[in-house]
């Protein structure tokens, strides 16, 4: 092991700089009532963006940001617009390399610092990550085209709650029977449908039941309609939840006691080997 | 510990390639100055001091600078981009604002804010976007230029109202970019300060912009105290438990910091 990396050191010096091909990456949810569906981590250059504030989300990004949807094997029907799909486009592939963390495992909880995860940069220059806060209706935390340094050490960044502008925050928990999809009749949650996927996650404590909506209100014949004109349209800061204190009323679902936050949301931790 | 040892067994390695090249350039140079590093080894190898080149014309400093509205509902007055040398201060927090950070924090005009920084010394270049930047939004650039033999201790300033609230704007106070060698970028972000002018009221009559319409500049000072700190954030007539009954923001004018994003370029 001391060879091999006396005969890195001595490349590297030879020239110049070289980047990193091995990393190690926690996370830390530094929110009180937000979990952490699985996180996309993806080292990429400057030809693949997951998201940039101020411009309309992709697909891609809404599956994440409404459902925690990364990969086809999570959700079938997202099998044409995730980022799975995304980033192994031919246009896409030679341009970064992913991995998706804690699929089929329960989301982070709040206050929680994930295990370390190592991760193959392929000296890539760049790192993102993706991941949503459950439950609301499309907030994530994003690190966005991070740096990847060349010195070996261990570096720590912090992660801000974006909204990505696809659903309107109406704050109505999914696990809700008494109100559906406006002309559709679906249920509530996930990707392209109202109301708040991971209301009903093992981790989602005082959520709440009955509230009428906040940014968009429920209709009188017990529907939700999540019109374009509603929706933000492009990524931006999340303006945080609003919430109410009666858990069986009022205009939310989620508790202004519990659920609110602010920036930032998250702490990566991101060791250059 | 780990990450320790791997950095020192790297320096060791250097400082073993250094040596190597001291000798060489000692074995060259015939005076064996270990006092020397190897870069410095090299250049008196090629015999370079004493060639003073006569001064150039000083070449342009150019940066671009594009501010992103990273708010819901909140609309950006007119930007103000100020680069200066260390000493100038747009705003201090904990002191009262200047008449020019008033009138833009409650009003969105940026001109006397210009003029208060061009009036000094320390001004390098400064100036306006074209127009507002609307919520969720990324700003068109704007590029500043100065002579490049004044990079040295300079600073960055940029501030825009939040157009639906009585006095809070958003930016950054005097960031040091005086490293930015050309092609460089870098990314910074902004909270969101109160100026201390005008009471929180919230009410339409006292928010300018497409929402209210209602009044934005004016003399009087009645805030709580006259002193420049961060935001609170809104409190909007959303939540009834918690909320502002009188109120004309809607819990869409709602904002988290930071609320700009200020990508700034070295293009020349």
């Amino acid at each position: 092991m001391k060879k091999h990396l006396l005969t890195t050191a001595l490349v590297a010096a030879s020239i110049g700089s070289v980047n990193a091909a091995e990393i190690t990456v926690s996370i830390t949810n530094l929110t009180q009532g937000m979990s952490f569906t699985p996180r996309l981590l993806v080292a990429h250059n400057k030809q693949v963006d997951l998201f940039e504030a101020g411009q309309p989300a992709t697909r891609a990004l809404a599956w994440v940001a409404e459902g925690g949807v990364i990969t086809t094997a999570q959700n079938a029907n997202s099998g044409d617009s995730n980022f799975e799909y995304l980033l192994e486009r031919p246009e896409n592939a030679d341009n970064n390399t992913w991995r998706a963390f804690g699929i089929g495992g329960t989301p982070l909880p709040p206050a929680t610092q994930s295990p370390d995860y190592t991760f193959d940069t392929e000296d890539f220059p760049y790192l993102s990550l993706v991941t949503m806060l459950i439950p609301t209706n499309d907030a994530f935390a994003g690190l966005d085209t991070w740096e990847i340094p060349t010195e070996p050490g261990t570096y720590t960044v912090t992660l801000n709650a974006y909204d990505s502008g696809t659903e309107a925050n109406d704050e109505i928990s999914a696990t809700r029977t008494d109100v559906t999809e406006a002309g559709t009749a679906l249920a509530l949650g996930g990707y392209a449908v109202p109301g708040m996927a991971g209301s009903g996650n093992p981790n989602a404590t005082n959520v709440g039941t009955g509230g009428t909506g906040v940014a968009i209100q429920i209709q009188a014949d017990n529907t939700l309609a999540d019109d374009e004109a509603d929706r933000e349209g492009r990524v931006h800061i999340h303006r945080n939840v609003n919430g109410d204190t009666d858990p069986n009323g009022g205009i939310s679902d989620l508790d202004s006691t519990v659920h609110r936050w602010l920036n930032p949301v998250a702490r990566m931790t991101i060791t250059i080997n | 510990m780990k990450d320790l040892t791997q950095i020192s067994t790297i320096r060791a390695v250097l400082l073993v390639l250094c040596l190597l090249i001291l000798t060489a350039c000692g074995g060259n140079n015939g005076n064996g100055n270990n006092d020397d590093d190897g870069a410095n080894g090299d250049t008196s190898g090629d015999g370079g001091d004493g060639n003073q080149t006569p001064p150039a014309e000083v070449s342009d400093a150019t940066f671009e600078v594009t501010i992103t509205n990273l708010t819901r509902a909140q609309p950006m007055s007119p930007v103000a981009i100020m680069l200066h040398q260390t000493g100038f201060n747009s705003f201090t927090d904990g002191q009262p604002a200047s008449p020019g950070l008033e009138l833009l924090a409650e009003g969105g005009d940026n001109t006397d804010v210009l003029a208060e920084v061009e009036a000094r010394d320390e001004h390098l270049a400064s100036g306006s976007t074209d127009g507002p930047i609307p919520p969720a939004t990324i700003g068109d650039p704007v590029n500043l230029t100065f002579p490049s033999d004044q990079l040295e201790d300079m600073r960055i300033s940029v501030i825009t109202m939040l157009v639906h609230t009585n006095d809070a704007f958003s930016g950054v106070n005097a960031v040091d970019i005086s490293n930015m060698e050309v092609g460089d970028t870098i990314a910074l972000t902004g909270p969101t300060w109160d100026a201390g002018t005008e009471i929180n009221d919230e009410l339409g009559a006292n928010l300018p912009g497409p929402d209210f319409g209602g009044e934005g500049f004016n003399g009087a000072r009645d805030d709580l105290f006259d002193r420049v700190r961060f935001h609170q954030g809104v409190v909007t007539n959303t939540s009834l438990e918690s909320g502002l009954a009188d109120s004309s923001l809607e819990e869409r004018h709602r904002f988290d910091n930071p609320t700009t994003k200020i990508v700034v370029s070295r293009i020349e």
